[in-house]
């Protein structure tokens, strides 16, 4: 059984008197320990997918399923639910908070998915996370004292830190340079297997493509093709 | 005995001054605090110098405190109502009324208006906060604690500048605040702040999460 499954996804939006569908029935299938690219051309619905499969927006029609719940059938209040405590999200900008210091952003985002921990258990998985993503020595920093590579690090660490099932990347190296967008993507591969998540990411950029196992390529709100990595790497 | 702001003019005890309604002088023999009439100082003399000075054994006002006990040949007020009788005393009282209850209503706008720029400034980052999971419940708790943090720091320094105000005011200044008069102003900003913070707040319940993930940082 897949860990996020998608079926029959439509979305559609009113724009004045005309109706304009985004996502005419897309299926897919998200395993575990599997990082899957969603690419395509602007407005091919790749971002809209993402985000209605972590329950940001609603669908039209079809079903989301995680944990054998249906979330397009769920209270908004149990998805938000679910997307604090299984959920994992990186933006195409860190979004960290400006006034917290990486420290704080983890012990936030474990108070966020309710995880029940002694403050040395907090401890010791904020270290063991940031160790994970090489920024334990900025534990105490402010995200205006970092590097936009070093805040995407961060930001990866705070989508992990509650163990997620399924974490959702959404650009993650848009605002990267090369060499840094290479470093985060590598990470985001290797947590996905070390965790044993499953991982969904939106990107523009082929170069990205060697650290995906799947890749789903969408046109006109369709996924047009589902390929393995062999035809990337 | 002299109210004590003649102090400021250079009067001690044991100072004599003279009237010209007073053949004798009058010796200071001490000062007391706040004995004033239409803002002028107040001089306590003798009922016998007073009948001197003045070839009358009728008195014009006695005040009474703490009774109701009329006296024939007197009228009798309520010291509000004595109040009253003082010309141009509730015109004063109206216009310095005024002034203190704009300057309060002013600077309760600016307080609410503060808390509420200060959150819908974090709207974005708000927003990033619900696409992670947060609760609003969570958020209203996050903001209100701001806001009592904020509050408290301020009014204890808005306390403090007018207790050392009062302090070093001169005498002749009519400004006193009392603690009452603190206590409830600071409530009164305490509820604004309130107010403030929790009108942001449902801006802040309906910000869509997807709308401040694609806003660029927060």
């Amino acid at each position: 059984m897949a860990q996020l499954q998608l079926e029959q996804i439509r979305k559609s939006f009113i724009n004045g008197e005309t109706e304009e569908e985004v996502l005419k029935g897309v299926d897919l299938a998200l395993e575990k320990g599997e990082v899957t690219a969603l690419v395509g051309a602007s407005g091919s619905g790749k971002s809209t997918l993402l985000t209605i499969a972590a329950g940001l927006q609603p669908l039209t029609s079809g079903k989301v399923i995680f944990e054998n719940q249906n979330l397009a059938e769920l209270r908004a209040e149990q998805v938000r639910a679910i997307r604090a405590r299984h959920f994992g999200f990186v933006f195409q900008s860190s979004h960290l908070v400006p006034f917290l210091t990486v420290r704080e952003q983890l012990s936030k985002m474990m108070d966020i998915a309710g995880m029940k921990s002694t403050k040395h258990e907090q401890e010791a998985q904020i270290h063991r996370i940031l160790d994970q993503v090489g920024m334990t020595h900025r534990l105490n920093a402010y995200p205006s004292s970092l590097s936009g590579g070093e805040k995407q690090r961060v930001a990866v660490a705070r989508a992990i830190i509650h163990n997620p099932k399924v974490l959702f990347a959404d650009e993650p190296t848009a605002s990267l340079d090369s060499k840094r967008s290479k470093d985060t993507m590598a990470l985001i591969q290797n947590v996905t297997k070390s965790l044993d998540m499953t991982t969904l990411t939106v990107t523009h950029d082929e170069e990205m493509l060697v650290y995906a196992d799947r890749v789903v390529t969408m046109k006109d709100g369709q996924a047009e093709s589902v390929e393995s990595v062999g035809r990337f790497s | 005995m002299l109210d004590s702001s003649l102090k400021a003019e250079g009067i001690k005890v044991g100072d004599e001054l003279s009237s010209p309604l007073f053949e004798g002088t009058f010796k200071v023999i001490d000062f007391v605090d706040n004995k004033t009439f239409n803002h002028s100082p107040v001089a306590l003399i003798s009922q016998e110098t007073f009948e001197e000075m003045f070839r009358t054994d009728e008195w014009q006002l006695l005040y009474l405190p703490d009774t109701t006990e009329t006296i024939s040949s007197l009228q009798s007020f309520s010291k509000k109502e004595f109040l009253s009788t003082i010309p141009s005393y509730q015109a004063e009282q109206m216009t310095l009324n005024m002034i203190v209850w704009f300057l309060v209503v002013i600077s309760g706008m600016l307080f609410a208006i503060f808390f509420y720029m200060m959150n819908v400034q974090k709207i974005g980052m708000y927003g990033i906060l619900k696409a992670l999971g947060i609760r609003t419940s969570d958020l209203f708790k996050m903001m209100w604690s701001q806001m009592a943090m904020i509050t408290i720091i301020a009014l204890l320094i808005s306390t403090a500048i007018s207790q050392v105000f009062q302090y070093v005011a001169p005498d002749s200044m009519p400004y006193h605040l009392t603690l009452t008069t603190t206590l409830q102003l600071s409530l009164v900003f305490a509820v604004v702040g309130f107010i403030g913070s929790t009108l942001s707040g449902f801006q802040i319940k309906k910000i869509d999460p997807l709308q401040a993930i694609q806003q660029g940082e927060a």
